[in-house]
């Protein structure tokens, strides 16, 4: 936000709100508390980092934030949508049309081309086929791999691959953008570029959430979040509630 | 997603691992091939036995004298009767219109230094006209012939062909011989079209001289088989019980053998239809185990897919997109085995029908029925391996390795 521009213009709306989320599994009779009644806002714009130990509840708060998963208890608001109340074909559609996932194991359709993993969230959109196409050869062109349409991702090196994963995360223009340790498989400078691009992506206003071990990586994150058993321990940087 | 698109995902599932798919179809490829390959037989042998039917007419009956072991194991006739008993089938059967008598012994015909078996056989001058059987070159018997007993013959197609290989017949002198009867000369005045196979034997193969020449020459009175003509085809069944009635009384029972081209239909119709039936039952079965065949394969390759089907939830695909997509691969597994069957069965058909001589049909319904069938497997038995797929939690999906 420019100084200055605070009165009369709205501030930033939100886009996450997680009221006393939380999350348990039942293994073998003992309850594992993966999360804890997590309070968490965020807004549009925001690029923000959680960083915690492992197994402390990042990878499972992601599955909430992206409606791959149903908190046990408590109240998460997507991009306005009050998400508890959906069924799983709706679910869908939410994951559709206000997610992009990008993982750490880039997960791509092995056996389709780039092109066509790229098109793969605007066909289950029902997109028409040329629109599909031709916006899929945009953002593929946007991260540099327009030469590389018909090759599999198999033909591609890591890095390539997490830049496919993110032009099909923005293929339909999501509302947010997650990103579970998105550079735990790529070396350090490859690490480096995918940084830049989610940076690059967050300038021009995409919301971003982002799951790292690495400090390095979450200090590019403009708000850090850090959890502990399932519990928000810390919160920096961000714009003040 | 379209199920342009749906399809395109399936039939990609389906190239992955072509001898698999291959092995996992083969009961569904035999099972369609049997049915086509029997269908196509059935129908094959049908109407090839209605093409030999047609040829003499379906109100044609035959008459003939029953046969019975005798001494020495001799094939004897139960009655005699003569020529005579012609007209008095047409009399005394309303249902019968026309009635012609033969006598018939096997022979040898020779010309200059060529020698050929035939069956001669001794006929009055209406036999040609009673199930229009035309005449090729030259003329058939005639009233005179009869009344007059000369020596002329008339030869089947086959016939002519053998011994007068691009000649032309008429007015050649022949050389018959038969049995221990004199050889004796004829004069060939006419030679029949091509009547083909028929249920009556071959005709080609046939000579034929007036029926009171057969007899100065053998004294054979002896009518081997009197051809019937019924009223009309409709009425061809009732006709040969007309005839059969009539024949016990007047010379007993079971010493004929009454024949009707009808008759011979229906029961190649019958035996044709049970065929198909008991057939189809196998045919079923092997199905069923091609569709198991099908189910096994999904659910190897639904496990083998975990983590497509997690990727593909998390980028919003519902469940029924993913029901879909799998039980249109399953289909289009299974229709691929009807295909391959379809044109087995085809092909097998194609071979025995040459070697038996009949005509390869291939009822358009049971190209559908192979198609329907093949298809209708695939959805039965791939139900529930896509519904295994639609109902992966996403998140176990994706971590799935
Ligand atoms: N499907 C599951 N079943 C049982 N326990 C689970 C499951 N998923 C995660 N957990 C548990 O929840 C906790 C948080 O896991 P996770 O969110 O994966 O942690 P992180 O991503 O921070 O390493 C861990 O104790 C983990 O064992
Ligand atoms: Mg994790």
């Amino acid at each position: 936000m420019p100084e200055g521009a605070s009165e009369g213009v709205a501030t930033p709306k939100e886009v996450i709100r997680l009221e006393k989320i939380s999350r348990q599994y039942v293994v073998g009779g003992n309850v594992v508390q993966a999360l804890e009644e997590v309070d968490l806002v965020i807004k549009e714009g925001e690029f923000l980092a959680i960083m915690g130990p492992s197994g402390s509840g990042k990878s499972t708060l992601m599955h909430i934030l992206g409606c791959l998963d149903r908190p046990t208890s408590g109240r998460y608001v997507l991009d306005g949508v009050d998400v508890g109340r959906l069924n799983d074909n709706q679910l869908a559609v939410i994951r559709n049309q206000k997610v992009g996932f990008v993982f750490q194991q880039f997960n791509l359709l092995p056996r389709e081309t780039i092109l066509a993993n790229v098109e793969l969230p605007m066909m289950y959109a029902g997109v028409p086929r040329r629109e599909r196409s031709e916006r899929a050869r945009q953002l593929l062109k946007e991260i540099g791999l327009e030469n590389r349409l018909a090759h599999r991702p198999t033909e591609l090196s890591g890095g390539q691959r997490q830049r496919v994963a993110i032009a099909r995360a923005l293929a339909n223009a999501p509302a947010l953008i997650l990103a579970d340790e998105p550079t735990g498989n790529l070396d350090t400078n490859t690490g480096a570029e995918i940084l830049r691009i989610l940076e690059d992506l967050n300038r021009r206003g995409r919301t971003i959430v982002l799951v790292t071990h690495d400090p390095n990586v979450a200090s590019h994150a403009g708000r850090v979040i850090r959890l502990v058993d399932g519990r928000i321990v810390a919160d920096e940087g961000g714009v003040a509630a | 997603m379209s199920i342009r698109e749906t399809a395109k995902a399936a039939l990609r599932g389906l190239g992955l691992y072509p001898l698999r798919t291959f092995l996992s179809v083969l009961g569904i490829v035999i099972g369609v091939a049997s049915v086509i390959g029997l269908v196509a037989i059935g129908a094959g042998v049908q109407k090839s036995v209605t093409n030999q039917i047609s040829q003499l007419g379906s109100d044609v009956l035959l008459v003939s004298p029953a046969m019975q072991r005798g001494l020495f194991g001799r094939s004897v006739a139960q009655t005699t009767v003569d020529t005579s008993m012609a007209k008095d089938l047409v009399e005394h059967n309303p249902l019968i219109r026309q009635a012609v008598a033969t006598l018939q012994t096997q022979g040898t015909m020779t010309v200059d230094n060529s020698t050929l078996d035939v069956t001669v056989v001794g006929v009055t001058p209406d036999y040609a006209d009673i199930f229009s059987y035309p005449v090729e070159t030259g003329r058939f018997l005639r009233a005179s012939d009869q009344d007059l007993g000369v020596d002329v013959v008339v030869l089947g197609a086959e016939v002519a062909s053998t011994l007068f290989p691009g000649e032309n017949p008429l007015g050649r002198k022949v050389q018959l011989s038969a049995g221990n009867y004199p050889t004796r000369s004829f004069i060939v005045v006419g030679v029949m079209s091509s009547l083909g196979r028929t249920f009556a034997g071959n005709f080609d193969g046939q000579v034929y001289l007036p029926a009171s020449t057969f007899f100065r020459w053998t004294g054979q009175r002896r009518v081997s088989t009197f051809i019937l003509r019924a009223r009309s085809s409709d009425v061809a069944v009732d006709a040969a019980d007309q005839v059969d009635f009539y024949l016990t009384r007047r010379v007993g029972a079971n010493k004929f053998r009454v024949e009707s081209q009808q008759a011979i239909l229906q029961t190649i119709g019958s035996v044709v239809g049970t065929l198909t039936l008991s057939l189809g039952a196998i045919a079923g079965i092997a199905l069923v185990v091609g569709g198991i065949g099908v189910m096994n394969v999904m659910l190897v390759s639904v496990k083998e897919r975990t983590r497509e089907i997690g990727i593909r939830k998390a980028l919003g695909a519902k469940n029924r997109n993913i029901l879909s997509q799998f039980l249109l691969e399953a289909i289009f597994l299974s229709l691929t085995g009807g295909l391959l069957g379809l044109f087995g069965g085809w092909g097998v058909a194609a071979l025995v029908s040459r070697w038996g001589h009949w005509p390869t049909v291939l009822p358009i319904q049971a190209i559908f029925l192979a198609i329907g069938f093949s298809s209708a497997v695939g959805l039965f038995f791939g139900i529930y391996p896509a519904m295994q797929a639609a109902r992966l939690d996403p998140i176990a999906s994706l971590s799935y390795e």
